[in-house]
C-alpha cells in the first residue's frame, strides 16, 4: 500500500476511534445534555461533505474513515434525539 | 439485450415484486439481475429504482386510511421537505460516482442492507418497548431529527436498500406508537424519495428503457401475485429468505471483486 494511502487510513482510524468513548459515556449516561446539538449537527453535515468529498474522488481512505465516523455521529444524534423525546428510557 | 437476459430480469423483477409486496428487498434481486446482465453499476442501480417504483406507489393506495390524520401530516412536512432535498442529492452522487467506486461499494451496500433487514426490526421494537414518557421536545430535536432523515433520503437516492427499516426506526425514536401509522408514512416518504431519484435518473439518461420496461412488467405481475400469497405465506419465513438472498448477494460481490 503506498505511503499516502497508510496515512490516510490510519488519519481515518484514529479520528474515527475517537467517537467512541463519546458513544459509549452518552449510551451509559442515558443523557445527551452536555453535547452540543450545533457542534453535533455541524459535524454530522461536515462528515457528509466529507464522504462525498471522497466518493467523487474515489478515494478509499477517505471514503471508508467517514463512513465509519458518520455511522457513529448518526449513533449519538439518534441517543440525542430520543432522549430529547422520550426523557430517560425506563429499566 | 440478449434473449436469455430479457428472461433473467422478466423472472427476477418479478419475484422482486412478489417480495417487496410481501416483506421488501426486492432490490436483492432485481439490482444483481441487472448487474449478471451486463448493465453497468449505476445505471443497473438507476433502473433497478424505476423498474420498483411503481410497486411502493402501488402500497400507499392501500395506506389511504392510515394517512387521513391532518395532525400527523403537519408533524411529518419537514420530513417531506428534507426528502425531497435528500434523494435529490443522493442520486445526483450516485450519478456523480466513478462506476468502478461505485462497484467497489456494491458488496458493502448489499451487506449493509441486509444487516438492516436482519436487525432494523429488532431495534425499533426495542425502542418501542423501552420509551419512556414522551416528553416534548425542543426546536433543535427536531432538526436533529429532520438530519437524520436527510441522511436517509441522500441514501434512498444513492442506492436505498433496507431504508424502509431505517425510517420505521426513526419514528419509533420521534416516539410514534401506531405501527400502521408508521408504515404508512415510511411508504409515502419511500415513494417520494424514490420519485425524485427516479425523476433525477431519467432526466440525467441514466436509465436503460428496454430493461426497465421489461422489469416493470415483471415487478407488477409479481406485486400482484406477492399480494395474492402474502394472506397464505409465512411472513417469517419470507423474511428469511430475503436475507438469505441479501447475505448470498453480498458474498458473492466480494467474492468476485
Amino acid at each position: 500500500m503506498p505511503l499516502t494511502t497508510t496515512i490516510g487510513y490510519v488519519a481515518g482510524t484514529l479520528t474515527t476511534v475517537s467517537f467512541l468513548p463519546q458513544l459509549i459515556k452518552t449510551w451509559r449516561c442515558k443523557s445527551a445534555k452536555e453535547i452540543s446539538w450545533v457542534m453535533l449537527l455541524a459535524f454530522a453535515l461536515g462528515v457528509t461533505l466529507w464522504l462525498v468529498y471522497g466518493i467523487f474522488l474515489g478515494s478509499a481512505p477517505i471514503i471508508v474513515a467517514n463512513t465509519a465516523t458518520l455511522a457513529l455521529v448518526v449513533l449519538i444524534l439518534v441517543l440525542k434525539v430520543y432522549y430529547s423525546f422520550h426523557g430517560k428510557p425506563e429499566n | 439485450m440478449l434473449p436469455p437476459h430479457s428472461l433473467l430480469l422478466f423472472i427476477a423483477a418479478t419475484l422482486a415484486g412478489a417480495l417487496n409486496s410481501v416483506a421488501g428487498g426486492g432490490g436483492f434481486i432485481a439490482f444483481p439481475a441487472l448487474l449478471f446482465a451486463g448493465t453497468p453499476p449505476i445505471n443497473a442501480n438507476a433502473t433497478n429504482t424505476i423498474a420498483l417504483w411503481p410497486g411502493t406507489m402501488a402500497s400507499v393506495g392501500a395506506y389511504r386510511s392510515e394517512l387521513a390524520d391532518s395532525r400527523t401530516w403537519r408533524m411529518m412536512l419537514p420530513l417531506f421537505l428534507v426528502t425531497v432535498a435528500g434523494s435529490l442529492a443522493g442520486a445526483r452522487l450516485l450519478l456523480r460516482t466513478p462506476q468502478m467506486t461505485f462497484m467497489r461499494q456494491v458488496p458493502w451496500l448489499l451487506l449493509g442492507a441486509t444487516l438492516l433487514f436482519t436487525f432494523g426490526g429488532r431495534v425499533t421494537r426495542w425502542v418501542r418497548q423501552r420509551a419512556g414518557q414522551r416528553v416534548h421536545a425542543s426546536r433543535l430535536a427536531v432538526v436533529g431529527v429532520a438530519a437524520l432523515q436527510l441522511l436517509v433520503s441522500i441514501y434512498i437516492g444513492y442506492f436505498g436498500a433496507g431504508a424502509g427499516i431505517l425510517m420505521l426506526a426513526l419514528f419509533a425514536v420521534m416516539g410514534m406508537e401506531n405501527i400502521h401509522t408508521m408504515n404508512a408514512f415510511k411508504t409515502v416518504l419511500a415513494s417520494c424519495a424514490n420519485g425524485v431519484a427516479m425523476i433525477t435518473f431519467i432526466v440525467a439518461k441514466a436509465v436503460v428503457w428496454p430493461q426497465a420496461v421489461l422489469m416493470i412488467a415483471g415487478a407488477i405481475v409479481g406485486g400482484y401475485g406477492g399480494a395474492w400469497y402474502a394472506q397464505k405465506l409465512d411472513q417469517k419465513v419470507v423474511r428469511y429468505l430475503v436475507i438469505a438472498i441479501g447475505a448470498g448477494m453480498s458474498a458473492y460481490f466480494f467474492w468476485s471483486r
